[in-house]
């Protein structure tokens, strides 16, 4: 009942005081005392112990000493700062970067996806392993059957992830949408917060009906109610809005703006409805029944995929399908980059641990008299325990509240210079999860860094004895410098690995020259015909070729995404799977690029429709389907609808499918003979690219008024967006490595210097005794050296096996990189020597003479 | 910290004078003086009371609302802090009382059996 209100000491000494005084009176009057206030004391006993006893069991005792225990915690601190502030920065860094960490992966990992539980939602791929194809889409046809046949699946839907250009007056804009099937919002289970979606009905009809995301109502329709019914204009067709769906429904990527029924498009009449079974251009999305297992799901689906595929060998079929649960579709790229993350900031927070430990240890020893007083006075074990924990508490909460702030800092500058595409990055902030994360960190490290101190001061030591720092303390400090330089190389040479394949991508021959390179998507979607694509391309490139300070332009379907077709026949010889890139192009391609062409011809003016149908290859595609052969002549084609294709040439390879990719079999084509209403504009320029990039914007944006709006980038910039993740990673585990680096030679710093303290008379009597400095010095280097190399090599045996698990993020570096390991290995015993070079020398200089004579 | 077997004492001492003090107050308020007085007349000098046992036994006993305490004037004009007995206190007293008889009695009959035996 500690809230009521006690009763102040000051009240209890007045009572007493009154008693005497009434005892005196009593005494007086019976007129046998001489001194009667003298016998009412006498007879009252001893009152400082009954004060003393009334303030203890007046009060809630541990609450005063921990009050008590507080206060003197925080002298302590302030009486030395060069210890508290080290501890309490160490302690911060480790619990800051901890929970900076975590609040990311709450948001990104750990919270639930915001449909109706999210655990039982699955993607739905065809796959074919012989095929090499992988999250592959269906047809329509066969989503049907999926639908029917299975037994696993409450029920699916399809999707296609799509662009629109709203029309808005001025420059259209490009957005994302989604083509989806009315099941989509039960399968999902969300419901809009406005309006209604829609309905199979109005699938079947084809209805033009559109739900708009969050973003697009409020910056359309501001935000208002009457936006339902309103009409929204995409791709110059006007579809009436029925609803809107709430800030945080965004599937399937972040940026969709809009959902349309399936039927509703024009593609649905023109190509979808046309061409069944081999159309494969729907992502499925599936809910399972509650009580099917993901395998049992899988089985199912799989044997329905199967059984199509030999009822329709003509469509060749994918042979199986995979399931796969949303949650890991979501985060999927980003899980083991996180995790890993995650992982290094918990081995630094362990390194923060060990090393305020270590800190303790050393203040534990030197203030080993006082305690020894401390026992001498009376003082009980558990008591000098509790000071102890309270003190490191005290320390860590300073740490605590310092490594909130950095963690918000932390969480901040990811989410600002993290790669923008981590699903839901932009959800991370600092809640009560995360502050209840600290919290559970804070005192986890107090405890960790407390234990060990605790433990020997409170068993080993007894009272009088003036040594207790001799051989446990000794162990100990071995053990925390060889624990905290395990540690550190475990992180360290993560960091050296990644800052290896960091070094190796950039190494990466592209095959192309990325200076001097500019690269813009234009758009023309819907509304021309064939020729007038074609020629637009011509004239826009053209125009940026007109222009001064531009080498040469060109065109291509898309200059630094390709993906390989399913699969090609060359001529003679029977279909293989999967087939290589297909990528028409316009223009002074090759020279604009910087690709050479090795043999044969460039295409020309003549190659249009009607003409032969030709084909430029690349070296890989050369060497994979003719080896040993002249490809020039040969004849190739990619389905058996297709006509049949001639190479007129070959090129170099370049890497077009991601830096970090290996370089694909590639067919060129003229976009004469071919059509494309979408293609990047590539622009070489004498000048710097940047310095061009407006005036070809403007330029090729004059030539078509009803053209969206798009972007001009430099190719190296592009490039750059490559590696993000990459560099993002290498950036944040450098890092940690960094700060590990740090940790652990102010911790070998710290217990060295602390050995040194503790060994003042040994070192003396030695000295006296003829030790030369030099002797003194190594001596001491030993002392660190040894734990710390032991440290290293069981550091380095724990980052062999654990380096095997990111091995997915190295790129051509293996998991067991002699350099990095090297490197790493090195690095941590220079730090260990420079760390311990200070302590040392003080060691030498001790004065034997000065120090005998205290003694 | 008193040494454990001088705790085990005093807590039987403590019963006993918990029960005398909630008696003496059922006469009205009274100071700690007076209780301690009152105590010692009524058992005719058998009882020495210790002031200091005292005035921890009536702190736990404020603490524990069997009694309230309030400061005024005592008889000889001097200010002194008075006890009243609560209605807790007052049905403390009631329990204790016949527990003390039970305990009493019994410790009777034990003593009585054993003078009959010898």
């Amino acid at each position: 009942m500690f809230w009521r209100k006690r009763r102040s000491e000051e009240d209890f000494e007045r009572e007493i005081a009154s008693h005497l005084a009434h005892e005196a009176d009593d005494l007086r009057d019976s007129g046998k005392h001489s001194d009667p206030e003298a016998a009412a004391r006498r007879a009252f006993g001893n009152i400082t112990a009954i004060r003393e006893a009334s303030y203890e069991c007046s009060r809630w005792l541990w609450l005063d000493h921990l009050g008590l225990d507080l206060r003197q915690a925080f002298r302590q601190l302030k009486k030395r700062p060069g210890f508290s502030a080290t501890a309490i920065l160490t302690l911060a860094l480790g619990i800051g970067a901890d929970s900076g960490i975590f609040s990311v992966i709450r948001a990104v990992l750990l919270k639930p996806l915001p449909y109706k539980d999210p655990e039982k939602l699955a993607m739905v791929y065809a796959d074919d392993p012989a095929r090499e194809l992988h999250e592959g889409r269906t047809s329509f046809p066969n989503f049907t059957d999926w639908k029917n046949q299975n037994r696993s699946f409450e029920d699916l839907a399809v999707f296609s992830p799509q662009t629109f250009l709203l029309g808005t007056g001025g420059a259209p804009e490009r957005m994302r949408s989604a083509r989806v099937t009315a099941s989509f919002w039960p399968v999902l289970g969300v419901t809009p917060i406005l309006g209604r979606v829609f309905t199979s009905e109005e699938e079947k009809l084809g209805e033009r009906v559109v739900v708009i995301s969050y973003p697009l109502w409020q910056r359309q329709f501001g935000g208002l109610k009457d936006a339902v019914g309103a009409d929204l204009w995409m791709d110059d067709r006007s579809y009436r809005v029925i609803g809107v769906m709430p800030p945080d429904f965004q599937f399937p990527f972040q940026d969709t703006r809009a959902w349309e029924p399936v039927t509703a498009h024009p593609y649905w009449a023109t190509r979808d409805a046309k061409a069944p079974r081999t159309w494969a251009v729907w992502l499925a999305v599936g809910r399972i029944k509650s009580g099917v297992s993901w395998t049992g799901a899988q089985q199912d689906i799989g044997a329905v995929e199967s059984r199509l595929s030999a009822a329709y060998p003509a469509a060749a079929l994918p042979q199986t399908a995979t399931v796969v649960p949303l949650t890991l579709v979501a985060t999927g790229r980003y899980q083991l980059s996180l995790r890993l993350l995650f992982g290094s900031v918990f081995v630094m927070l362990l390194i923060a641990c060990v090393n305020a430990a270590g800190l303790l240890l050393a203040r534990g020893s030197a203030r080993e008299r006082e305690f020894g007083l401390r026992r001498a006075l009376g003082a009980r074990r558990s008591r000098l325990a509790a000071q102890l924990i309270t003190e490191t508490v005290a320390l860590a909460g300073c740490g605590g509240v310092l490594g909130l702030m950095l963690a918000g800092a932390v969480s901040q500058a990811i989410k600002t210079y993290g790669p923008g595409d981590i699903p839901r990055l932009a959800e991370t902030h600092i809640d009560w999860q995360v502050i209840l994360f600290n919290i559970v960190v804070t005192f986890g490290a107090a405890a960790f860094a407390s234990l060990w101190p605790v433990f020997s001061s409170s068993s080993r030591r007894e009272a009088g004895s003036r040594r207790w720092t001799s051989i446990s303390t000794h162990r100990m400090r071995n053990l925390l410098v060889t624990g905290e330089f395990a540690l550190a190389l475990v992180l360290v040479a993560g960091a050296a690995l990644l800052v290896h394949s960091l070094v190796r991508v950039r190494e990466t021959e592209l095959g192309f020259r990325p200076d001097h390179l500019l690269v813009m998507r234009i758009d023309l979607h819907v509304g021309k015909s064939i020729e007038q694509q074609a020629s637009y391309f011509e004239r826009a490139i053209e125009r940026a070729e007109s222009l001064p300070n531009v080498r040469s332009a060109a065109a291509i379907s898309g200059f630094l995404r390709t993906d390989p077709e399913d699969s090609v026949e060359i001529e003679g010889r029977p279909v293989q799977h999967p087939g290589p890139c297909d990528d028409l192009i316009a223009g002074r391609y090759f020279q604009t690029a910087g690709v050479p062409l090795l043999k044969g011809r460039v295409f020309s003016s003549q190659d249009r429709r009607g003409s032969v149908p030709v084909a430029i290859v690349n070296q890989a595609m050369a060497r994979t389907y003719w080896p040993n052969e002249d490809p020039i002549g040969k004849r190739f084609r990619f389905k058996r609808s297709d006509p049949w294709l001639t190479v007129v040439g070959i090129t170099g390879d370049m890497r077009r499918q991601g830096i970090e990719r290996s370089i694909a079999p590639q067919v060129f084509r003229p976009h004469r003979q071919d059509e494309d209403n979408m293609m990047d504009v590539i622009v070489r320029t004498a000048g710097e690219p940047e310095k061009t990039a407006a005036l070809v914007r403007s330029e090729i944006l004059a030539l078509d008024k009803s053209v969206a709006n798009f972007k001009v980038s430099t190719v190296e910039e592009e490039l750059g967006e490559q590696t993000n993740e990459r560099r993002f990673d290498t950036f944040l585990i450098g890092s940690f490595g960094f700060a590990a680096l740090f940790l652990s030679a102010v911790g070998i710093y710290g217990l060295m210097h602390q050995l040194v303290v503790q060994r003042t008379h040994d070192i003396a009597v030695r000295m006296a005794l003829g030790a030369k400095p030099e002797t003194v010095r190594s001596f001491v280097l030993r002392q660190g050296l040894k734990p710390a190399l032991a440290g290293v090599l069981i550091g380095a045996g724990a980052a062999l096996f654990l380096s095997r698990l990111i091995s997915k993020l190295l790129y051509e570096v293996s998991p067991a990189d002699p350099l990095a390991f090297g490197i790493s290995v090195l690095l941590l015993l220079a730090v260990a020597a420079v760390a311990c070079r200070l302590p040392s020398v003080r060691a030498s200089r001790i004065d034997p003479m000065l120090v005998l004579r205290e003694e | 910290m008193p040494p454990r077997d001088d705790k085990d004492r005093a807590n039987l001492l403590q019963g006993t004078l918990d029960l005398l003090i909630l008696r003496t107050l059922v006469l009205g308020p009274r100071h700690g003086q007076g209780i301690a007085r009152l105590i010692q007349q009524q058992s005719e000098d058998v009882f020495l009371v210790d002031h200091g046992s005292l005035y921890l036994a009536l702190q736990r006993l404020e603490e524990r609302s069997w009694v309230s305490a309030k400061w005024g004037a005592s008889e000889n004009n001097r200010k002194a802090r008075f006890y009243t007995l609560t209605p807790t206190g007052r049905a403390q007293l009631t329990d204790k009382i016949s527990e003390w008889n039970r305990i009493a009695g019994a410790i009777a009959r034990i003593l009585g059996a054993e003078k009959s035996e010898a």
